[in-house]
């Protein structure tokens, strides 16, 4: 090994290379030093380390026919290079494409990681940190003749495994997706279609010991569907578009099997500069499906979305019964004034879950302004909405209301965004939501060499009406600056809520009510970090930083409690082309799941790196 | 797996070894144009440079042998090369607003300088534009961002800052172009934005302001460059698409250009210059030429198409020509500054023709 990294140093540096039609370039870091590891968990090691990173780019016969960057790292981590992990990675990135900017452009891509540290996601501490390895491997091409049927097609697989620093369990995800897309233009309709197919199989450590009885998610999609658009008078256009999902998943014994159709049909006029007037419709024969497809698949994605507060509603736990919905909606905006607009908009909706239907009405509208106020910018939006459920003479009043400010004064630059909603309507007929969210945010230039900042931000959420189901969370950061010489930095934030638990961590969820208490987790956490780095001259750095996070779950009676505390610090100081560097890391992880109790790891490196521009 | 991976990489990092070199053959070839022209007068061309390392060519064997370990230093390179200018001691002082900074190039010296002032808490220089220099080889810079002149002496070292005022701000709207007239002792600066080219006295107090906005004699749209020569200042209209030409108080005289895409027409009007026959050198930054007119406004030759090899600019910016008649030419997009060098008419076919 340490010969390959001398052979290496000696290479000469050459220039960009050319063998026949086929130019290449290359060039990276070699590194090379003492450092070693030690903690409770693993035996005490220390030994003469090299590790290189490097990147090849190329082409063939032009960078439009045929490119490819080929990127392989060895033994790679915070202690002695930029990279972010704290255990020694390896691998590979492979990228290329072929016939760029022509009509039939294509690409290839590939990497592979080993021992790469990772995360699992606890909302509103640090997240948990993991180490393991992935791979993935995607390939698309696409045909774009003008005036013939586009096609795109595109398949992409992927993997990992993993451990929890300090948890006794690892983590896997397999998953593959394949992608087909259509879309022509014939005879002033603007079509498209696409098919996808789509699996995915996750086993996640349960961070609440005992709480669920089994820790898989696994899922397989298949979808089709088609859409048009067509211009009609009055600057109008009309679109219509069908989706077909089937849908077959397990998410921790919770089982669908079914197909969901939507169809969507739209049109809209602006028959004055002013004024737009639109009317939708949608079905939907299986809103029970979409349900479940939004909020109890998670499965399906690596990294998990946090669902979106108005555009979700609860679940269900009876999966099977037949559903339906129908919504239909006819509206108009018009602009009063350049910085002054308005909507009203009526609404009907039929919904059919659980074996009852539902209906409601909705009228409502809004306005939204904006101007200059005091030399910053101001804007607003407000609305309202009156809902009246079938066979009810209960009205319930809805309202949402938002507005911000921004200005700068003198070396001061400030601004804040506060929004509010009650009774906003979900997916469901039968739930509404509130929410408040806020940010603000200072920053004062002393000089041109000292700046200061500050941001603070939270929300809270929940379904109205519906005690335990809130979410909330709050974060705050400062940092300030003097020059390179100093810079530091810290945060706070915590959190608590509800969320599932998935392959990438617990994922909120506004949804409590209907999601089976058995899956649900109640989540709860702090967590603070300071950070510190200066750069005295403009060739030497050095860098330290502390973080600390508590957090607990809840599941199903039973509790625990997560710690992580990581520290770290390096410094790097450049001559020429080479880079001293020398680092420490230590991580401390536990959670009362695990019988074992908290991880202590450390490392640390001293050594030196060289840049090559190898050809 | 680790070890195939690293397997892997040694091969690759191997195949430079039976690899043709192509470095030499994309490099572009290295003599440029030589023009004839009327009455024994001649235009070649000479190098061209960009890089730090270029002022010293050869390196020790100490260096040389530090350079193999550690590898070489990071030297200075034209990033975004905008105005170039030389002194008595023959000196190419080139502004960079791509890194905030003006390089000095002392090839005779075999020495190298970089100026900058971005990080400074107090009268940072950000955006350097024109440069000038006066007859103590003090070094005028102006920032179109701060609105402010910056002077250097001949050794690099910061003076003051003209057009700075107390709460930090600059007195310029967007000065450009400058010109010093070391014996007046008067400074002209170019505020492209006011259409106004301002007359200072040496420590920076407004004594005359020239011009106003408009496209009559005496009147500017965006005036850029200037360059003093005899009695003539001479200033890039760039708007108006012509270069006019006052005297030293300010008044008009003549002016040379017109809008067009033919030769002879000026289109982007960048840098000027006048060489030892009182001809007008006009820089086109859209055509990528260099054009010479005489004082009858007359095309008399023109040199430089677009294109990277020698001779051939991308986006030509600033111009200056010596006491020699050496044509200094930035190249901005090639990153680089191209050395012509005009051989006047000689003396003896100068008698004759009289």
């Amino acid at each position: 090994m340490a010969l390959a990294g001398i052979l290496i140093w000696l290479m000469p540096a050459v220039a960009q290379i050319q063998t026949g039609d086929l130019t290449m370039s290359a060039n990276g870091n070699v590194s090379a030093g003492y450092g070693g590891g030690y903690g409770n968990f693993v035996q005490s090691s220390h030994n003469i380390d090299v590790g290189f990173d490097s990147i090849l780019n190329g082409s063939y016969y032009s960078p439009n026919f045929l490119s490819f960057s080929l990127a392989p790292y060895y033994n790679r981590s915070s202690t002695n290079s930029s990279s972010q992990s704290i255990s020694s990675a390896s691998g590979l990135n492979f990228n290329s494409s072929i016939f760029a900017g022509s009509h039939f452009p294509g690409s290839v891509g590939y990497s592979e990681n080993y021992n790469s540290a990772g995360t699992f996601n606890v909302p509103g501490s640090a997240d948990l940190t993991t180490h393991g390895n992935s791979h993935n491997f995607n390939v698309n091409w696409s045909e774009l003749i003008p005036d013939l049927p586009s096609l795109s097609v595109g398949f992409s697989k992927g993997g990992n495994n993993y451990s929890v620093y300090g948890l006794d369990q690892t983590g896997n995800t397999n998953s593959h997706t394949f992608n087909l897309r259509s879309a022509y233009r014939i005879l002033g309709f603007n079509t498209s279609g696409y098919y996808s197919n789509s699996a995915s199989d996750s086993t996640f450590p349960s961070l609440v010991a005992g709480a669920v009885t089994e820790d898989r998610s696994t899922s397989h999609s298949s979808s089709y569907g088609f859409g048009t658009g067509h211009i009609i008078p009055l600057r109008g256009m009309f679109s219509l578009s069908y989706n077909h999902t089937n849908l077959n998943s397990d998410y921790l014994g919770y089982h669908f099997n079914g197909g969901i159709d939507t169809t969507y049909v739209s049109a809209g006029i602006q028959p004055t500069n002013k004024l737009h007037l639109q009317a939708t419709t949608g079905y939907n024969n299986n809103l029970t499906g979409t349900l479940f497809e939004n909020t109890l698949n998670p499965g399906q994605a690596t990294t998990p979305t946090v669902p979106s507060i108005t555009s979700s509603g609860p679940s269900v736990v009876n999966t099977q019964t037949s559903s339906h919905s129908w919504d239909m909606q006819g509206g108009a905006d018009y602009a009063f004034l350049p910085n002054l607009s308005g909507n009203v908009y009526a609404q009907r909706r039929v919904q059919s879950y659980l074996g009852l239907a539902f209906g409601a009405n909705s009228y409502g509208g809004g306005l939204t302004y904006t101007r200059t106020v005091l030399g910053g910018s101001f804007s607003a939006f407000g609305s309202v909405s009156d809902n009246t459920r079938d066979h009810s003479d209960v009205n319930s009043l809805g309202f949402s209301a938002a507005a911000g400010y921004n200005r700068r004064l003198g070396a001061w630059a400030f601004g804040g965004n506060f929004s509010y909603a009650q009774n906003v309507q979900t997916l469901l007929i039968s739930y509404t939501n509130s929410y408040y969210t806020y940010s603000g945010n200072v920053r004062r230039k002393f000089s041109n060499q000292v700046i200061w900042s500050l941001t603070a931000a939270g929300s809270r959420s929940g379904i109205t009406a519906q005690p335990h189901s809130d979410s909330s969370s709050q974060s705050y950061g400062t940092g300030i600056g003097y020059g390179r010489w100093i810079g530091a930095n810290a945060s706070y934030s915590k959190s608590t809520g509800n969320g599932l638990l998935t392959a990438g961590g617990i994922s909120p969820t506004p949804l409590p009510p209907i999601i089976p208490p058995e899956l649900l987790i109640l989540y709860g956490g702090k967590s603070y970090s300071f950070g510190l780095s200066s750069n005295p001259t403009r060739r030497f750095t050095v860098a330290a930083s502390f973080s600390h996070a508590n957090s607990n779950v809840f599941n199903g009676g039973i509790g625990s409690w997560n710690k992580s505390e990581q520290f770290g610090t390096s410094f790097h100081y450049q001559f020429r082309k080479m880079v001293f560097t020398g680092g420490y890391n230590r991580l401390l992880q536990g959670t009362n799941a695990s019988p074992l109790g908290p991880e202590n790891l450390s490392s640390f490196f001293i050594g030196v790196s060289r840049w090559f521009n190898f050809f | 797996m680790r070890v195939g991976l690293l397997a892997a990489c040694m091969v690759l990092l191997a195949i430079p070894g039976y690899a043709r070199r192509s470095k030499d053959k994309a490099k572009p070839p290295q003599s440029g144009p030589e023009l004839e022209l009327l009455g024994g007068r001649k235009l070649t061309w000479e190098r061209s440079f960009g890089n730090e390392r270029e002022v010293k060519p050869k390196r020790g064997f100490w260096n040389r042998l530090l350079d193999f370990v550690a590898g070489e230093p990071d030297f200075h390179e034209l990033v975004r090369p905008y105005s170039v200018a030389s002194d008595s001691r023959g000196r190419i002082i080139v502004t960079d607003p791509g890194v905030a900074g003006v390089h000095i190039f002392d090839f005779a010296q075999q020495k190298y300088k970089f100026l900058s002032r971005a990080e400074r808490d107090k009268d940072a220089m950000l955006q350097p534009q024109c440069v000038a220099v006066d007859s103590d080889d003090n070094i005028y810079v102006t920032d179109s961002e701060t609105g402010k002149v910056f002077v250097f002496n001949s050794e690099g070292k910061y003076e003051r800052a003209i057009g700075s005022l107390k709460g930090g701000e600059g007195y310029f709207k967007r000065p450009t172009g400058i010109a010093v007239d070391s014996a007046a002792q008067r400074i002209y600066i170019t505020d492209t934005l006011r259409n106004e080219i301002f007359a200072t006295d040496m420590q920076g107090s407004v004594l005359q302001r020239i011009g106003k906005n408009g496209n009559g004699p005496g009147e500017f749209n965006y005036p850029t460059e200037l360059r003093l020569s005899g009695d003539n200042l001479f200033v890039v209209d760039a708007m108006n698409f012509r270069v006019q030409v006052l005297d030293r108080s300010g008044a008009f005289r003549y002016s040379v250009g017109q809008i067009g895409d033919e030769t002879g027409a000026m289109f982007r009007p960048k840098g000027v210059a006048v060489d030892s026959e009182g001809d007008l050198y006009v820089v086109d930054g859209l055509w990528s030429v260099v054009q010479a007119f005489n004082r009858e406004g007359q095309l008399l030759y023109y040199f430089g198409n677009r294109g990277e090899g020698a001779g051939q600019f991308q986006l030509p910016a600033g111009l200056f020509i010596d006491k020699n008649d050496r044509i200094y030419v930035v190249d901005s997009y090639n990153r680089r500054v191209q050395v012509f060098h005009f051989y006047a008419q000689p003396k003896q076919a100068q008698g004759g023709m009289q």
